[in-house]
């Protein structure tokens, strides 16, 4: 029943949403291809923090490494960067199961995982800064649009495009965590989550089992690093694989709700538009730093008043299963 | 026919002996109780089986296969199930899904898991629960709760860690009922239990553990009226373990 | 070629004593409390501006302006600790680093907001000063700072062994329940432990501002650090944070001179994640029950 109404909410939520871009301006498309970006992420994150529960505040690695990864492919290798997709998802992936694997193995738990994934995400930019080959700290460009460019292969185009492109990632992504999560992978996660030696007790394989959350949630992240590529156009190592953006990836799940898979969408349409208000604000005022309070303001009344995300409770009002 | 071979089993914390060569068996198809006043080393002896801690020295053989040494998951997927002491159930799920969890082990399809789950829940007694949620239920359920979910992974032998602590007479002689069911249908269990009465009843092979080490073995009869476990319990002096008073 | 690098070790191993204190400040929140400061970098630069201040009123120097920092972070501390921090101790650790983030992303807006996003620099005649030993060239500010950090940290180390509400707080850190139990009033002597996590940041920070030009984004960078040293050294270990401090200034200045100047990190993060890996404890930690 409650399962019925959730996916009824999906359609419904759809269907509005491709329809937006008739009533609505570039400007407002741009900023909300930016939000499903970040909700792609966000659930991407969540198998990591709601599923495995493994805090992984070093997630700009895998986000970064999709990013060059599609930016290599398409500037350097003149690829297709449709191919960038598979590649950024599978070097994600592979970096996600090695540190996973890496700190599972040594029953590396809570801030020492975190401070461990900061650590991997920090080496990554301080050797790609480094690293000429991908134009180090002066960036990693996109070859300019030219006026034949053919959005649909070469996966870069107006804000419509991308309004749709990263809609259908969402989607796409959104859809998989659903049905892994109503699997046998999804009990086995939420046993581990719940009482890790427990679950060990009954049979789960608790480490490879949260190796493969590990994975999935950073080959995810890689695909939408490599989208990030292609809707910037350009890349620079601190802005994709720093502390910042690591912070930024993580804010909207946790605000939205962990463990749930409506909360990072939510997160993500709450905290995106408001970032880029209280930028407009912030310019507008020319007041700078003013983002940040309104930000850390934010966050600090989610982190007293509703801990568990905004999600859930509006789920309860909605009627919906909360926690699944 | 030994199902399950302890042999020199040693367990050391820095410093501390909690397990000191330990030996004994327990036959398939029995009930074997493991008994010790507190502190004796019966749950390290069963994190020591059940792969929960690594032995210090020793070796575990189940069915003939050393399993020294095998993670609690290995040793779950070879047959052996066990319960813990205070009663670990998974929290932020019902019922039936904590069963589910561990049905998936032996079961393909999580709906063919959901059917082995309900199964198990109905056999003993908490059929009526199943849609609960895991922490609302009362204590007596949290141990058939505990039960069930090592039921599900369909045991060759299943390990209790006072699985009666806590319960009134009739709970526990409800559960002990279940457990004569159970071994009557050909699976083996060995218990660690303080409630005497139950042991007696329902144990056939007891061994006896007292600061770390073995100090004796055998039936009911016997035990009862070994001196050395009549001591370790009273001290010396002391008529019969038979029938605790209540 | 051993002057150049003399002198290259004596530098950082002069930031590296500061670096002890900033860490000292952490080692005492996260170890005793196990809270997970990632805003202590922010109480840094808090302090940098408060060196920036008396500077820019007074002209006094980092060893006036350091006092001063200690006290108005601590009382910021207590505070936060009181009102806000005591109610997260027992929440789950992502919890308690939204917490942090939160209240880092309000500090340096504030911080840009008031004194605007530019770095300021202190010049003073002090900035000049060298002291001579040898072939041996001593930065006056950085061994001014660097005394005074060892002073304060000895200081710190000192009251948690031999005070009474030192003891109390090392107690509590190791049983809180037990504290509890006797009578340790935990809300207090949690606070009054934050307030001197904090007085350490911001003593640090003051102590440092005459060396780096302060601007409101430098705050990441010294939780980082921080979190580096604490672990490297031990938890809730002070001669941990003053080896760990002193490891890692030495190490950094090394990268910067013998590889490059942005690679200096290189050698921490993989220090850190060696430690996390193979010993997590740290040098001088306790291994976790």
């Amino acid at each position: 029943m409650l399962e019925i109404r959730s996916a009824r909410l999906a359609v419904v939520l759809l269907a509005v949403l491709c329809a937006v871009p008739l009533v609505v301006d570039d400007f407002v498309l741009s900023v909300l291809a930016l939000v499903f970006l970040f909700a792609s992420v966000g659930q991407a994150w969540n198998l990591m923090m709601g599923y495995a529960g493994q805090l992984s505040l070093g997630h700009a690695l895998h986000f970064g490494a999709g990013a060059y990864a599609m930016g290599l492919l398409v500037n350097k290798l003149a690829v297709s960067a449709w191919f960038g997709l598979p590649v950024a998802f599978a070097t994600g992936a592979v970096l996600g199961a090695l540190v996973g694997a890496l700190g599972f193995r040594f029953a590396v738990r809570g801030v020492y995982f975190a401070l461990l994934t900061i650590a991997f995400a920090e080496l990554a930019r301080i050797l790609v800064e480094h690293w000429t080959f991908a134009g180090g700290n002066g960036g990693l460009f996109l070859p300019a649009l030219t006026p034949d460019n053919q959005p649909l292969l070469s996966l870069r185009g107006g804000a419509a495009f991308f309004y749709y492109a990263l809609l259908a990632t969402l989607a796409l992504i959104w859809l998989a965590c659903a049905l892994l999560v109503r699997g046998r992978i999804g009990y086995y996660w939420r046993a581990v989550r719940e009482d890790e030696d427990a679950a060990r007790a009954i049979g789960v394989p608790a480490t490879r089992v949260k190796v493969l959350a590990a994975a999935l949630s950073a080959g995810f992240t890689g695909v939408c690093g490599a989208w990030y590529a292609l809707i910037q156009g350009s890349l620079f190592p601190d802005s994709v694989f720093g502390m910042r953006m690591s912070i930024d990836l993580i804010i909207a799940p946790i605000i939205g709700g962990l463990g749930t898979l409506f909360g990072p969408i939510l997160g993500a349409i709450v905290i995106h538009p408001l970032n880029e208000l209280a930028k407009d604000i912030a310019q507008e005022f020319s007041i700078s730093g003013l983002k940040l309070i309104v930000y850390g303001a934010l966050l600090l009344m989610i982190v007293l008043f509703a801990p568990q995300g905004v999600w859930p409770p509006l789920a309860r009002w909605l009627r919906i299963g909360g926690r699944k | 026919m030994s199902l399950l071979r302890v042999q020199g089993l040693t367990k050391v914390y820095s410093g501390l002996t909690a397990v000191s060569a330990v030996d004994f068996t327990v036959q398939r198809g029995s009930i074997t109780a493991l008994i010790g006043p507190n502190g004796a080393g019966k749950t390290t002896c069963f994190n020591l089986i059940a792969g929960a801690t690594r032995c210090t020295a020793g070796s575990v053989t189940f069915d003939g296969q050393d399993i020294t040494g095998v993670t609690p998951e290995q040793a779950c997927e070879r047959g052996i199930a066990r319960t813990f002491q205070i009663v670990r159930p998974l929290a932020g799920m019902s019922v039936l899904e904590n069963v589910v969890v561990g049905a998936l082990l032996r079961e393909r399809s999580v709906a063919a898991a959901e059917r082995q789950a309900m199964a198990v829940l109905e056999r003993i007694g908490l059929g009526a629960k199943a849609h609960a949620s895991a922490s609302a239920l009362a204590l007596p359920e949290r141990k058939l709760l505990e039960l069930a979910k090592a039921l599900a992974t369909r045991p060759r032998l299943l390990m209790l860690d006072e699985v009666m602590a806590g319960l009134r007479p009739t709970e526990a002689d409800g559960i002990a009922q279940v457990l004569r069911e159970l071994n009557a249908d050909g699976l083996t269990i060995l218990l660690i239990e303080h409630v005497m009465r139950v042991v007696m009843a329902v144990a056939q092979t007891i061994v006896v553990l007292h600061h770390g080490e073995k100090i004796a073995q055998g039936g009911p009869e016997q035990i009862a009226n070994d001196p050395n476990v009549i001591a370790c319990y009273f001290g010396t002096g002391l008529p019969t373990l038979q029938g605790t008073p209540s | 070629m051993l002057e150049f690098y003399g002198n290259v070790v004596v530098g950082g191993l002069l930031l590296g004593a500061v670096y002890a204190l900033l860490a000292t400040g952490l080692t005492v929140i996260f170890g005793v409390m196990r809270m997970v400061n990632f805003a202590h970098g922010e109480m840094v630069v808090v302090g940098m501006y408060v060196g920036y201040g008396v500077w820019a009123f007074t002209g006094a120097s980092a060893l006036v302006a350091a006092p001063i920092a200690a006290v108005v972070l601590f009382a910021l501390g207590y505070l936060f600790q009181r009102v806000l921090g005591n109610r997260f101790v027992e929440a789950p650790q992502h919890m308690q680093f939204i917490l942090y983030i939160a209240i880092a992303l309000m500090i340096t807006g504030l911080h840009a907001v008031f004194f605007g996003p530019d770095p300021r620099g202190i010049q003073s005649a002090v900035s000049f000063e060298v002291y001579q030993l040898g072939f041996i060239r001593f930065d006056a500010v950085r061994t001014q700072a660097a005394v005074a950090s060892l002073l304060l940290v000895g200081a710190l180390w000192a009251w948690f062994r031999f005070s009474l509400t030192g003891m109390a707080i090392e107690a509590a850190a190791e049983n809180r329940v037990g504290g509890q139990a006797i009578g340790i009033r935990i809300p207090h002597l949690f606070a009054l432990t934050a307030g001197l996590g904090f007085a350490c940041a911001g003593a640090a920070g003051a102590l440092v501002a005459p060396m780096f030009d302060v601007q409101p984004y430098l705050g990441g960078e010294f939780t980082l650090v921080a979190f580096i040293i604490v672990i490297v050294g031990g938890l809730a270990s002070v001669p941990g944070a003053l080896v760990g401090g002193l490891l890692i200034g030495l190490a950094e200045a090394l990268a910067a001179t013998v590889v490059s100047p942005s690679m200096k990190s290189l050698f921490s993060y993989g220090l850190l994640v060696l430690v996390i890996l193979l010993r997590p404890q740290g040098i001088f930690g306790k291994v976790e029950g």
